[in-house]
């Protein structure tokens, strides 16, 4: 992508990994060292403990290491690829009757393309925020993330309520700034 | 999201809409973030194996928790059958201790595959130590935690020896190396295996935490059955002092059914004990009776440490076991020259052993090489993790003064990859 000479987000892996990983299981290692955190969090969404979700995640890898010669990168971008796996895991899991946090009537809403494209978009927001200088992260967490009011902000970061404000802003600025330089088109 | 947003004056349109979209998909940054922190490193690992070695070598994760808690008769948390599962269950006899809990065999590399360099640590003066021969050592107190195969480490002589060379030979451009499996794989297993009541424990050494279980208890007073293991190396000692005094014994195993009981032995704990090279066999000092038979890391060549070395008894029973985790992974390093690691030694940098003086003999000598050779020993990583490194291994014959005029074998270990 074009861009000022910094570090492009980087949410997928890089292209020529992932052609390795077609035949190579050392460069499919490196593959599963970049998504395991991302297919992690889905699966643990929607699982009752963190061996379930250990699991899920493993057949999910498993599945695409068995699959990943069909992957063709023109269509979907890699991420989405594995995390339909994931999805189609999931609810297989839930079919067979291996109940997971799923009430009956979402059972077919799961892990659906709005759950993927939510989880993508909130990882790649996500990574952008840690780009951030380390008091803006920090606002952004706290203000965010941890939905605290201003004067909760404020006595936790030790500022006055303008200065967090202040502060909150050039975060928004800088982040909207990010964004643009690595794809003008997202808006 | 609580609603004064509008107390941030002067966003841009398009910065308010970023605004929002931080608001919506918060919960979802929260879930991942909890997620990624809660990830299991031994999970993360144990997976990766899985995945890049194949199913063959490492089992499912999931897999091995479910075993692990059959072999110590806890209720497994979710006793679900997966596909995966049920053809691993399969492939293991009834009787079987598996070889797919090899989370311990030695990688193999397919043909033709080039061989990735690896970040291996530069050997210790200590590791150096560690692997020259022991010294005979009197215990007076047997505990889980010491080995009598290997109670400590090799010591360096005292005196100063001369050394001289009158040829070295060219050394590689790159040598071998080796990672060994991680301590969390060596931790499950055995315990259900070896018969032992655990009463599992920590225990503490100068420099390590070991797990312990033995039968009866810490302060049992029955004859010492216990299986400890490293969780900083993975090092692994087996006692068995129930039957050790073999009252009616009237001569040690031969070699063949020594090394076949050996053999049996490791294949139960894990082991591929029918693969592993035999290193040595040969009767413990001080008990004629005990064969010791020791196995080395396949695919590796010599090394100064065997992966596995147990004493037995003339009734077939293992009474010591002294073993370390399999390579998972091999690599390159860069070499040195032979000859700057021999002026490593010959200036005194690098300890030497003399054999056959006592420790304390600090008379000066003369040597000369004889021979040389790359040998394997062990060396922590500095971020954790064993690894299997190469040294040069030079060997001669000394004379040292004072000492009657037979010659001595000296030797010597120095670090072969570059600093």
């Amino acid at each position: 992508m074009q861009g000022t000479g910094r570090t492009h987000v980087n949410v997928e892996a890089p292209a020529g990994l992932i052609d390795r990983a077609r035949a190579d299981r050392e460069a499919f290692g490196e593959i599963y060292d970049h998504y395991l955190p991302r297919v992690y969090g889905f699966c643990r969404k929607y699982s009752r403990t963190r061996e379930e979700a250990e699991d899920l995640t493993a057949e999910a890898f498993e599945r695409a290491l068995s699959g990943i010669s069909t992957y063709q990168d023109r269509k979907v971008p890699f991420s989405r690829w594995l995390l339909r796996i994931a999805h189609n895991v999931i609810l297989n899991h839930a079919r067979r009757g291996n109940r997971i946090t799923i009430p009956e009537d979402d059972l077919e809403m799961i892990g659906g393309d709005s759950d993927m494209g939510a989880w993508e978009e909130a990882w790649w927001l996500r990574l952008h925020v840690q780009r951030l200088p380390d008091d803006q992260q920090e606002v952004v967490r706290l203000r965010f993330y941890e939905d605290q009011r201003f004067r909760d902000v404020a006595a936790r970061m030790d500022r006055s309520e303008g200065a967090v404000k202040q502060l909150l802003r050039r975060a928004l600025q800088s982040l909207y700034l990010q964004i643009q330089q690595e794809d003008p088109a997202l808006e | 999201m609580n609603n004064d947003e509008r107390d941030i004056e002067r966003l841009s349109s398009a910065e308010t809409d970023l605004s929002h979209r931080l608001v919506r998909l918060s919960p979802l940054i929260r879930e991942q973030q909890a997620a990624e922190m809660e990830i299991d490193q031994a999970f993360y690992r144990n997976l990766r194996a899985h995945l890049v070695l194949g199913d063959e070598r490492v089992p499912h994760p999931g897999f091995a928790r479910e075993l692990r808690a059959r072999l110590m008769q806890e209720t497994a948390a979710r006793p679900v059958a997966k596909p995966l599962r049920q053809r691993l269950l399969l492939k293991i006899g009834a009787g079987t201790i598996p070889l797919l809990i090899g989370l311990l065999l030695t990688l193999l590399l397919p043909r033709g595959s080039t061989v990735p360099t690896m970040m291996a640590p530069y050997p210790t003066r200590a590791d150096l130590l560690f692997s020259f021969p022991v010294p005979r050592t009197v215990i007076e107190h047997v505990t889980s935690i010491i080995s009598v195969v290997h109670p400590r480490s090799g010591v360096a002589y005292s005196g100063h020896l001369q050394l001289t060379a009158s040829h070295l030979p060219n050394g590689p451009a790159t040598l071998s190396a080796y990672r060994l499996a991680a301590p969390s794989h060596m931790v499950p297993f055995g315990r259900g295996v070896l018969g032992i009541r655990a009463h599992v424990r920590h225990a503490f050494s100068s420099s390590q935490v070991w797990e312990v279980a033995a039968d009866g208890g810490v302060s049992s007073r029955k004859p010492l059955h216990s299986l400890a293991v490293s969780l900083a190396t993975g090092e692994l000692i087996y006692h068995d002092r129930r039957n050790f005094m073999l009252p009616r014994a009237v001569g040690p195993l031969s070699r063949p059914q020594a090394i076949a009981v050996a053999r049996r032995w490791l294949i139960e704990l894990g082991w591929p004990g029918d693969r592993m090279p035999l290193s040595h066999v040969q009767s413990v000092h001080g008990h004629s009776m005990v064969r010791e038979v020791a196995f080395g890391w396949m695919g590796v060549g010599q090394a100064a440490t065997a992966e596995a070395t147990l004493w037995i008894t003339p009734d077939r029973s293992v009474i010591e076991a002294w073993v370390w985790p399999a390579v998972v992974k091999r690599g390159l390093i860069h070499a040195r020259s032979v000859s700057a690691a021999w002026t490593d030694v010959r200036t005194g940098r690098l300890p030497v052993a003399v054999a056959g003086l006592p420790p304390d003999v600090r008379a000066d000598g003369v040597g000369v090489i004889r021979h040389t050779n790359v040998v394997s020993i062990l060396s922590p990583g500095h971020s954790g993790g064993l690894y299997l490194v190469p040294t040069y291994r030079f060997e001669g014959e000394a004379r040292i003064s004072g000492a009657n005029l037979s010659s001595r074998i000296w030797y010597s270990l120095a670090p072969s990859g570059q600093q």
